[in-house]
């Protein structure tokens, strides 16, 4: 046992072992780092893994707007989905055309209007525009789009049954 | 093998970039984006074996 540990501390301290310098040669030194590539390469799936799992969100209840009545052709209405301070619009754009986005500009948070003359979404504190067909930036300094309310008609009104994820808004 | 050096030193310099960046994916929880570096990491990986073989096959038959 002592015997051992005497070797290996000489071996160590002193190592004049010529042959043994020799085994670390190019080739080898190539191979090793053939196998850094295939730890970093199988290091990776548990990550990949994570990919395959489902996301369990949690499901956002369906909350009624309006009667399919109450709302004009060209109107819009405010209400707030999925929490009360997350105002959203409700528009009509035809008889069975609705759309709906929380209303918060993605610029600096001021609440966006549906304006019927010009046919946009407009933030009036610096004169963001945004598509009212999805929520994408027409002009001014917003850089993302609105995050759309998923709608759903039904037979005693317009129900708000999610919201559709928007590129850019994973945490919503 | 002199060549086949700065291959691998390339390829691993390009691993551990893949690897940095699948890191970030994974930690800005863009899960998609994860099977695609898995498929990069495997591709380099396998370009480095390859390489390593054909250099080898050079260097024994020089020999």
């Amino acid at each position: 046992m002592w015997k051992k540990i005497d070797r290996y501390l000489r071996e160590q301290a002193l190592n004049i072992n010529r042959e043994k310098e020799l085994e670390m040669n190019r080739r080898g030194f190539i191979a090793a780092s053939l196998g850094l590539l295939g730890v970093l390469f199988l290091g990776s799936f548990p990550f990949a893994a994570r990919a395959l799992k489902p996301e369990n969100k949690p499901k956002l209840p369906a909350v009624r707007i309006a009667g399919l009545d109450e709302l004009k052709v060209g109107d819009s209405r405010p209400f707030q989905y999925p929490h009360d301070n997350e105002p959203s619009l409700l528009i009509r754009l035809a008889e069975n055309k609705f759309r709906s986005y929380q209303i918060k500009c993605t610029h600096l948070g001021c609440p966006v209007y549906w304006d019927k003359a010009t046919y946009k979404m407009t933030c009036p504190c610096h004169n963001g525009f945004f598509s009212v067909e999805d929520g994408s930036v027409l002009a001014g300094p917003p850089q993302r789009a609105l995050p759309a309310v998923e709608l759903d008609l039904r037979a005693d009104g317009v129900y708000a049954v999610g919201l559709v994820p928007v590129e850019g808004h994973e945490g919503v | 093998m002199r060549m086949v050096w700065w291959f691998l030193i390339f390829f691993l310099a390009a691993q551990i970039i893949l690897v940095q960046f699948m890191v970030e994916s994974y930690l800005a929880g863009h899960h998609d984006h994860l099977p695609y570096y898995l498929a990069a990491l495997g591709f380099v990986f396998i370009m480095g074996v390859l390489m390593y073989l054909y250099f080898r096959e050079v260097d024994d038959t020089r020999d």
